[in-house]
């Protein structure tokens, strides 16, 4: 297939077919900003960040998602673009737990975000989830980016372990039939752990050492200390 | 793509009676006939087929029996849910799609809802605002963050609790909504709202009466 050539706030760029426009964007080292998008997992178009204005085109289209046509003249800044990212920004501050997602706090004050914009909002709370040794979930702080769904399916794992349960606002991720984590089909690969960018996924280890809890005390706790006795068939 | 029963409904009438003959019901740009679903503060509110190219005033008053005794028209919510609102000074557009285009109304699902004086919008408003926060898949951030905090404003209207910013609140909620929604059910949801917006600016102020009298 041919390469395609296509106008970036301005600026002309040629790449393969099949390139999506934040791919393109960045050849010309423009960057667009992301939440949900990552390299290694299959890329959803959920969180919109993403959005760009394309000339001709009604909605703004999601940039990680969007491929590039012949003659597109896209641009990656402006009124449209900028009020929906900030809006955006402002409605998961409002509902998330953001306190430990970095590259979020940026965007919220790169897109000058009023983080208490939304008085008297419903937000995501949840209790944490500890229930193995490996790594604990707290849900509070989960975007429902679903990158940890993805890995641990089609992306990396194909082991299931973890789904979306509810809908609309009140989506969550969790188990089937809410069964504690070692009663599942996960492997405590660490995988979903690695690709959360909220840390509502955090290794057991780290979320212990936070709290001050000595490493030979993890040890003790996460390894426990009786022999494990073979059982008879 | 055909996605709807209606849609389909129609071909075989197509096939039967040829396209010539389908077409001497409707306009040039909207052929054959159409469902209307009359509903509301309305004389005898139904589902009724008629050609495109009728008024909505032919099919409110003329067809669907008009106001309630001694009732005024207040408003028409044109297209369904995801609609907006037509007044009195509306009632000769023509129904049908290149018409209700150029007047800037839905045609939408056909539903025609209508609303006399003693309806209080901002109710109406609150019950849309719930329908559209339990149908958001919850896939995209415009919608499934947009839809819920969208149904808290309305219910602070709809209780005149309005706090000073929710007008700037709803319209921005409304226009993240339009343009980034990965769907058209987020695309189209604040709809209603921005129509009474444009329409009963005054609704919206803070400490209103949340009913929309003026």
């Amino acid at each position: 297939m041919p390469d395609i050539t296509l106008t970036i706030d301005g600026a002309s760029v040629t790449v393969p077919a099949g390139t999506t426009i934040l791919k393109a964007a960045e050849k010309l080292g423009r960057t667009v900003p992301t939440i949900c998008y990552h390299d290694h997992c299959t890329a959803n178009g959920l969180c919109r960040i993403c959005v760009v204005e394309v000339e001709g085109v009604k909605p703004l289209l999601p940039a990680c998602l969007s491929r590039v046509g012949e003659g597109m003249k896209v641009s990656t800044a402006g009124t449209r673009v900028e009020l929906s990212r900030r809006t955006i920004l402002e409605m998961l501050a409002s509902a998330v737990d953001l306190s430990e997602a970095p590259e979020i706090q940026n965007f919220l004050d790169q897109y000058h975000a009023d983080r208490m914009r939304f008085p008297d909002a419903d937000r995501r709370d949840a209790p944490v989830l500890d229930d193995n040794p490996m790594y604990i979930r707290d849900y509070a702080k989960c975007i429902l980016c679903w990158r940890c769904v993805q890995v641990c399916a089609n992306d990396a794992q194909f082991t299931y372990a973890i789904n979306f349960k509810g809908r609309g606002f009140d989506t969550s991720i969790g188990t089937f039939f809410d069964k504690p984590m070692p009663e599942t089909t996960c492997v405590f690969c660490g995988q979903c752990v690695g690709v959360c960018p909220t840390g509502a996924l955090k290794s057991k280890r780290e979320a212990l050492l936070e709290q001050g809890v000595s490493l030979q005390e993890i040890l003790q706790a996460t390894k426990g200390g009786k022999k494990r006795r073979r059982k008879t068939p | 793509m055909i996605n709807n029963v209606e849609t389909f409904c129609n071909v075989p009438l197509i096939i039967e009676r040829g396209a010539a003959d389908y077409r001497k019901l409707g306009t040039e740009r909207s052929p054959g006939p159409k469902l209307f679903c009359v509903s509301g503060q309305i004389e005898r509110p139904g589902l009724y087929e008629v050609p495109f190219g009728i008024s909505l005033r032919h099919l409110l008053f003329d067809l669907a029996g008009g106001m309630k005794p001694n009732r005024r028209l207040r408003a028409v919510l044109m297209g369904g849910a995801a609609g907006a609102f037509a007044l009195e000074k509306d009632l000769d557009v023509i129904l049908s799609f290149e018409s209700l285009s150029a007047a800037g109304l839905p045609l939408g699902s056909g539903a025609v809802m209508v609303f006399d004086e003693t309806a209080d919008i901002g109710q109406v408003l609150k019950r849309l605002g719930h329908f559209f926060a339990d149908e958001s898949c919850g896939k995209c951030y415009p919608c499934q963050l947009g839809t819920r905090r969208q149904h808290e404003i309305l219910d602070r209207s709809a209780a005149g609790k309005l706090l000073a910013g929710d007008r700037q609140r709803l319209s921005d909620i409304g226009a993240t909504m339009v343009d980034a929604s990965l769907c058209g059910l987020g695309q189209t949801a604040p709809m209603a709202v921005l129509s009474a917006m444009k329409l009963w600016p005054k609704m919206f102020n803070p400490q209103h009466s949340g009913r929309g009298d003026s």
